[in-house]
């Protein structure tokens, strides 16, 4: 709660800085107060940003998400305060001076940094500091978002990947106590606010289905221009570095003397744009104008996120599908916003690629539980189309590029579970009952050849008893003797075929053999496992996965 | 030796640990006053910027510049979004810059949040108005019984008149007449001037006898106000009730010689008093006199009329409605002869006059002057014409 608190307060003078460097660099209107404002106060920011990136700050370039994933899984949570540090003041004046970039993944890091920090502080386990870092970017994403359940979600679905009963517990706690510290401070408006969502009619639908192939298409283009561009420009020489976000400024100046819509994070053009406050082929325009501004503001190195850019463009983009098919499908009745709305979460989920996250944070700004099924929809279509097309998910193609290998989180959750039927053998073993006498065992033995008997009680427990022993209890008398007397060895533990192969790997470690029964009938034998089959089938599996991963990159 | 070295290390660690989460404490102090500090500088300059950018946007809807006056309340409202005010202005600009989609859509979002509120529904209820959506109705009826913050009783008043201009522009009179009698009613006995208003809108949606009698109230409050005077004598006159608008109408144009409209329509009164055969208590001379000056003022406008529309009127045998209608004027001959001592037939007389006048005015145009007037007598003693070719 404490770092909620903190990342909260920290988030709430990061906005005020944003908004106030906005103001005294560009003035107090929508649009830049002059033509030579519009030019030269971004190419002049990116100047000093780079400065900062280069001499004071080197690790606040890139992506934040990353960056705290890095901290999760390399670094044991470390993230250094300076970080935190050059994020807000690198970010505050690269988004208030017009770059193309949104507040919310800086949050996400500085959120991290704090709990980093006060985890180190605290002397925490090593363990516990890895986990906090995840809490306090949960707690700067909500605080950015105004959004905890939707943070809650990105950081589960992005940056831990699994769920676990405690680290949601610690989440959910530091979200919504930066969003409450929010509130308390900044008032409780949303960023922009979304007009009653009126329902739908089925026809309408196949509408919100177009809306998700254009959203997977324009998230594709994206990608690709991220893609293809940021390597190329990381490959130019160092001195390079000082100059490239200052000529993404004077872009992006240059598309803002025209378009002054696609500045900055663009949450009040997001509010007009969901007012119907836009023609669909104005909507169109800045839609793909924005890719270009936040494509050049990224790529080139400028700190910034891209959640307040991805809404842009979604809105715009839903809000020009939604008008232009109110124009030429007059049975269509879906209103614009609705269309802006839907737009923003498919870009959400085919940009950043978290199709959870985006259905959830559709329904927590909208407040409409009605809208589910349109998003629904609408962000599948749009997620599949770029996941289709670009294999690798955004934030692994940029980690990637940084030449850092983090765990593919999207990877992780399409990987086929190995379960336990993939490897089992069927019950070649004999199988003897334990009231059986040693003799007819033995018999049995020599008749099969086999090496080792399962022995079956009627508990529906198992043991198995190999060739060896069963000649040492024959000796003398004992072949009349009945097995449950003579045997003494440790029951067999038994899987089911369903089961993870994992569970199975440890059981079958020194064992001759495990037997996969019926969750039924305990007594039923379904298949037998012994380690050489776990190993074997997860070697297939491995390269498997090492082909297609050669693949796809 | 041990133990105290143990219990001094574990005295060292929970005083570290206290410290340390005492240390935090006092940062989180400290954080908690920078940025209320720093929120109430923040909330200061957004609030002076919306208001100084609203004031900008004010005076250039005012200026009539609805353009920049939405570029200064869209500026505005990105620091005062939830403003009811900033966006009710904005939507008015959006209107007067003729986007209606967008003004609809601001004005949705308000009378989603304030149902109730006069003001937004009157201004939704034009916008309506103008996409021709028959909702307006619904939201200037809303609007009438809603919330008004300044000035309640006026706002709906001038709510009820923009819901009868709505009617009218729709062509429902019925409607509109319904609008103004509310209007009538609501309306103090002693605003003269309002009443005076409303009568004239009654007049001029053909409601000429409630018109009178608000006209006639408002009279009775000053009994020189011309407006109501001329109203008055245009109401009778729209009655037919030509000798009842002369007073009224005298009145007016004693008070206002210089208004010609008024002296014409007493002249005009006049003219339709001395012309009427049928008028009570004239001699049998005079009646006579009157219907055969009828008699050849509308043979002489059909003829004329004729001659304009290229029809030879005593062509035989007669063929179209201009000879038809010739031929039995011709036919009364005989008895305008005998008019004087045979009263009777100015009845016949008088109707063959009205479907003369009727066909002139169908043909030709509008009638003026006495033409006119003989028109109007003919449709005040509800003559049929000959053969029943009555009334328009």
């Amino acid at each position: 709660m404490l770092i909620g608190v903190l990342a909260g307060m920290a988030v709430v003078c990061f906005r005020i800085a944003i908004d106030t460097t906005r103001i005294w660099l560009l003035g107090s209107g929508l649009a830049p107060a002059s033509w030579e404002r519009t030019l030269f106060v971004p190419t002049i920011a990116g100047i000093v940003v780079a400065a900062l990136v280069m001499w004071a700050f080197p690790d606040v370039r890139g992506s934040g998400v990353n960056q705290t994933k890095a901290a999760v899984y390399i670094y044991d949570g470390y993230v250094p305060f300076r970080t935190v540090i050059g994020k807000f003041i690198s970010c505050a004046l690269a988004i208030g001076g017009g770059f193309s970039l949104g507040p919310e993944d800086p949050s996400l890091q500085m959120g991290a940094g704090i709990a980093s920090v006060m985890g180190r502080r605290l002397r925490l386990s090593q363990e516990k500091t890895r986990l906090l870092a995840p809490v306090g970017a949960a707690a700067g994403l909500a605080a950015a978002f105004n959004a905890p359940i939707t943070a809650v979600m990105f950081v589960f679905e992005e940056v831990i990947g699994t769920w676990s009963a405690g680290g949601l517990g610690g989440l959910i706690l530091a979200a919504a106590s930066s969003v409450v510290i929010l509130r308390l401070f900044l008032g409780s408006q949303p960023f922009f606010r979304v007009p009653p969502y009126r329902g739908f009619s089925p026809p309408e639908l196949i509408g919100y289905a177009v809306l998700g192939v254009f959203g997977g298409f324009a998230s594709l283009t994206f990608l690709k221009f991220l893609a293809y561009v940021r390597p190329r420009l990381r490959k130019l020489p160092r001195w390079t570095l000082y100059v490239q976000p200052a000529i993404a400024g004077l872009l992006i100046g240059l598309i803002g003397l025209v378009y002054p819509q696609v500045m900055g994070a663009g949450y009040v053009y997001i509010d007009q744009v969901l007012h119907g406050q836009f023609t669909w082929e104005t909507l169109g325009i800045l839609g793909g104008l924005k890719i270009l501004a936040t494509g050049l503001a990224f790529v080139s190195g400028t700190p910034g996120g891209m959640f307040a850019p991805a809404m842009f463009i979604g809105a715009t983009l839903g809000g020009a599908v939604g008008g232009a098919e109110q124009l030429f499908f007059h049975n269509l009745h879906g209103s614009v916003s609705a269309f802006a709305l839907v737009g923003i979460g498919a870009l959400f989920a085919g940009f950043l690629r978290t199709p959870i996250t985006s259905v959830f944070m559709v329904l927590e700004v909208s407040g409409n539980y009605s809208i589910i099924i349109p998003v629904m929809i609408s962000n599948t279509i749009a997620y599949l189309i770029s996941r289709r097309y670009q294999k690798v998910p955004l934030f692994d193609l940029l980690s990637r590029q940084e030449g850092v290998d983090l765990p593919s989180l999207e990877e992780q959750r399409e990987q086929p579970v190995l379960r336990v039927e993939h490897a089992m053998n069927p019950p070649t073993f004999p199988v003897v009952r334990s009231e059986s006498l040693v003799g007819e065992a033995v018999a049995m033995a020599n008749s099969s050849n086999a090496r080792v008997l399962l022995v079956r009680f009627p508990s529906g427990r198992w043991m198995a008893v190999e060739r060896s022993q069963l000649d040492r209890f024959g000796e003398a008398d004992g072949r009349g003797r009945k097995l449950s007397d003579v045997l003494t060895a440790d029951w067999l533990p038994t899987v089911h075929p369903d089961q993870p192969l994992d569970v199975a790997i440890g059981f079958a470690q020194g064992r001759p053999v495990v037997p996969v029964v019926s969750r039924v009938d305990p007594g039923k034998l379904e298949g037998v496992l012994t380690l050489d089959d776990v190993l074997e089938t997860y070697r297939e599996a491995s390269d498997e996965a090492h082909g297609s991963s050669h693949s796809v990159l | 030796m041990e133990e105290g070295k143990k219990a001094r290390k574990w005295a060292a660690r929970v005083w570290t640990r206290e410290a340390l989460l005492l240390t935090s404490l006092l940062a989180l102090g400290i954080m908690f006053g920078v940025t209320q500090a720093a929120v109430s500088f923040y909330h200061g300059q957004q609030s002076d910027l919306a208001n100084m950018w609203f004031q900008r946007g004010d005076a250039s809807l005012k200026a009539n510049r609805p353009k920049q006056a939405i570029v200064d309340l869209r500026n505005a409202l990105s620091y005062a979004p939830d403003d009811p005010t900033f966006q009710l202005r904005l939507a008015q600009a959006l209107a007067a810059d003729n986007r209606i989609d967008a003004a609809e859509a601001y004005l949705f979002d308000l009378w989603n949040s304030q149902p109730g509120s006069g003001e937004i529904n009157f201004e939704l209820a034009q916008l309506e108005a103008r996409k021709g959506n028959p909702d307006a109705a619904r939201y200037f009826d809303n609007a009438i019984y809603g919330v008004w913050e300044k000035d309640p009783t006026e706002r709906q008043w001038q709510t009820r008149l923009a819901l009868f201009h709505y009617w009218v522009s729709i062509g429902d009179v019925g409607q509109a007449q319904a609008e103004l009698l509310a209007l009538a009613a609501g309306t103090p006995d002693t605003d003269f001037r309002r009443r005076t208003q409303i009568a004239q809108l009654q007049l001029d949606s053909g409601d000429p006898r409630q018109a009178l009698e608000q006209f006639r109230q408002a009279l009775r409050v000053n009994q020189r106000y011309i407006p109501a005077l001329a109203g008055a004598g245009a109401a009778e006159l729209k009655i037919g009730e030509y000798k009842s608008a002369i007073p009224y109408l005298e009145s007016a144009v004693r008070f206002a010689p210089h208004d010609r409209q008024v002296a014409e329509q007493l002249r005009f009164a006049r003219l339709v008093l001395a012309s009427d055969p049928f008028e009570i208590g004239l001699g049998a001379e005079e009646r006579a006199q009157r219907a055969i000056d009828a008699y050849l003022q509308a043979q002489s406008r059909l003829a004329a009329c004729a001659t304009q529309r290229g029809v030879q009127v005593s062509t035989q045998p007669p063929q179209n409605p201009f000879q038809q209608t010739w031929a039995s004027g011709q036919r009364l001959q005989a008895l305008l002869r005998k008019l004087r001592t045979q009263p009777q037939n100015v009845l016949q007389v008088m109707n063959f006059v009205y479907s003369a006048e009727n066909l002139a005015a169908s043909e030709c145009g509008p009638l003026e002057g006495k033409d006119q007037a003989l028109w109007l007598i003919g449709k005040k003693h509800q003559l049929t014409g000959v053969n029943g070719q009555g009334g328009q």
